[in-house]
């Protein structure tokens, strides 16, 4: 990727105004994005658009964010996985890592703060 | 020794025999069912009720061991008090095999009518207290059961209130970094409280979660209850007068629409070691008050300074404290009553007709005691009430002792470097910077270091000051 800015993020988050402010954001900034409303549905998009980073929430019915993490990790080894949840528990964040993610945010965050870390995340793969 | 009101069945090998001892139960005012061996006596034994029963083996005991067995294994006579009347010739031994417990000579009847009495109320009693037993029983579960529906209720709270705080957060960074459109300085202002509010509601969920998770956990055995919970404090170095001043901007609007003016007096910074949340809270709690009391047109006078220990005092008293104090010109607190207003629920008569829950400044107190200072109730220059808070600056009065962990080299290699040069801290002059590493190391037990990189680092820094790598603590390792 040679800009972030034509980078393609997928936003996984059964709850439609989770991760709208983000939309906005990276729109603004000049990404792609695509929204998810559940697992089943991020592992099409994975297949389908090969996103270059995935936002997942993980409090979602059927399919939670730490299966549908490992799921595309298994589809796509080097897509990065930001797991962004209000999760606070400590336990959460170890599932998190066993599941594969690359890191771990929790809800409220500025934006500003996930913003960097994609841009981290999709330097650095 | 009366049998009034026990249900009793004697059994014998013939009714008329059995008749006697019958009429003499009766007499003791029992209500007595008369059976005869391998005949009635088992259909009239299995009807629910009996507190005992007689079997009167006379010489003939094997003629009642089928029976004494049938009673024993039907659980609803298993538990019945079984007396055998063996004739004066029967070894009482032989009665070992019908199972029964009270052996009577048979010619002694005033005597089985009090053994009798006896046993019925013990079993009475014994019945009783398991059936209330079963009923604390039925409690206990049900009250687990609401408990376990509480903590999971609480869970999800914490967990859906911080999602909607993500949502109010992400929004307003949105707006504050123009992506709405350009913003001027008043709208700034307010996205910034906004930013701050949710946040901060954020970390009050969070440790109500953390404290409805500690309330909700049961001790694993009896006795080992858990400590009664407190607030905990998450202290840090934070200016009353900026927090104060912040928390006077939340509530312009509010006493602008109610013609009251708000003034705010204070001359110089006043550091102190405190949880900002709980001290904005109190701030918070005080203002709420300070404007339902004060008439409209009235006045609230907020102030924040430093007070200097009281001539030769000594103890807590010798300390500089940091004093809080909001005076409005509302109607005041009874002198009798300014103690009573501290307490939890308590709210004057008189303030029956304002809405209000009593729980405000008791707030205030137990947040104000856990900083290890004290909050009371006085009485202003115009007869209004004044609030007077005071919260001690020394750091060594911090309750719980902490660890710094620093995990930047270059932060180390600067707090070592003070280390060194200001090994006597009250006798130097410290530049401002310094005075919060200064504040932050005095009240710590260790510091550890944790360079990222290699040990060879860390060992570096500390050859300087003639110091080892620190062991472990507490379970932190460098």
């Amino acid at each position: 990727m040679s800009r972030a800015g034509q980078a393609h993020v997928l936003l996984v988050d059964d709850n439609p105004r989770g991760l709208e402010f983000l939309d906005i954001r990276l729109k603004a900034l000049g990404y792609r994005t695509t929204l998810a409303e559940n697992g089943e549905v991020a592992l099409g998009a994975v297949a389908q658009d090969k996103p270059d980073i995935v936002v997942l929430d993980v409090t979602m019915p059927e399919m939670n964010g730490y299966q549908a993490c490992r799921a595309i990790k298994r589809m796509a080894p080097k897509t990065p996985v930001i797991i962004l949840t209000a999760k606070t528990d400590p336990a959460d964040r170890f599932w998190a890592m066993q599941s594969g993610a690359d890191a771990f945010l929790n809800k409220p965050i500025d934006p500003v703060v996930v913003v960097e870390k994609l841009k981290e995340l999709l330097g650095a793969s | 020794m009366s049998l009034e009101g026990a249900v009793l069945a004697v059994v014998g090998v013939e009714r008329a025999a059995s008749e006697p001892l019958a009429e003499t139960l009766r007499g003791a005012g029992a209500t007595v069912t008369t059976a005869v061996v391998n005949a009635d006596a088992l259909s009239a034994l299995s009807t629910p009720g009996f507190d005992a029963t007689l079997l009167d083996v006379g010489d003939e005991p094997e003629r009642f061991t089928a029976l004494a067995a049938a009673i024993r294994s039907d659980p609803r006579t298993s538990n019945m008090p079984v007396f055998g009347l063996p004739s004066p010739t029967l070894a009482a031994a032989r009665l070992a095999a019908l199972g029964a417990v009270y052996v009577v000579s048979r010619g002694d009847d005033v005597q089985l009518a009090r053994t009798l009495a006896e046993v019925v109320d013990q079993r009475r009693s014994l019945l009783a207290a398991a059936d209330h037993a079963r009923a604390l029983e039925e409690r206990l579960r049900v009250a687990l059961e609401r408990l376990s529906v509480m903590r999971s209720d609480a869970q999800t709270l914490t967990h859906d209130a911080r999602v909607l705080c993500g949502v109010v957060v992400g929004f307003a960074a949105n707006l504050r970094d123009g992506l709405a459109g350009p913003l001027d300085a008043t709208q700034r202002g307010h996205v910034a409280q906004i930013l701050e509010a949710a946040t901060d509601t954020a970390t009050m969920v969070e440790r109500f979660g953390g404290a409805a998770r500690a309330h909700t956990d049961l001790p694993s055995e009896a006795g080992a209850l858990p400590s009664p919970t407190k607030r905990t404090a998450r202290r840090t170095l934070l200016d009353l007068v900026d927090l104060t001043r912040a928390t006077l901007l939340l509530f312009e609007t509010v006493a602008d629409q109610k013609n009251v003016s708000v003034t705010f007096d204070a001359s110089e910074p006043v550091s102190l070691w405190g949880d900002s949340m709980q001290i904005k809270q109190v701030v918070t709690n005080l203002l709420v008050n300070a404007l339902k009391f004060t008439p409209t047109g009235g006045r609230v006078a907020v102030a924040v300074r430093s007070v200097a220990p009281r001539g030769s005092a000594s103890g807590p008293a010798a300390r500089q404290h940091a004093e809080l104090v909001v005076t409005d010109t509302g109607p005041g607190i009874p002198a009798d009553q300014r103690e009573r207003v501290f307490e939890r629920g308590v709210r004057l008569v008189r303030d029956e007709r304002i809405p209000g829950t009593g729980i405000g400044l008791a707030v205030v107190r137990e947040i104000v005691s856990t900083h290890g200072g004290t909050a009371r109730a006085d009485s202003g220059p115009t007869g209004g009430a004044a609030m007077v808070v005071r919260l001690p600056l020394d750091m060594r009065m911090r309750r719980e002792q902490s660890v710094l962990l620093v995990d930047d080299v270059d932060a180390a290699r600067r707090i070592l470097e003070l280390l060194r040069s200001r090994r006597d801290w009250s006798r130097q002059p410290l530049r401002g910077d310094e005075i919060a590493v200064t504040a932050t190391l005095e009240s710590c037990r260790a510091v550890v270091v944790v360079p990222r990189g290699s040990r060879t680092a860390l060992d570096d820094l500390l050859a300087p000051l003639s110091l080892h790598p620190p062991a472990p603590i507490d379970g932190v390792a460098r």
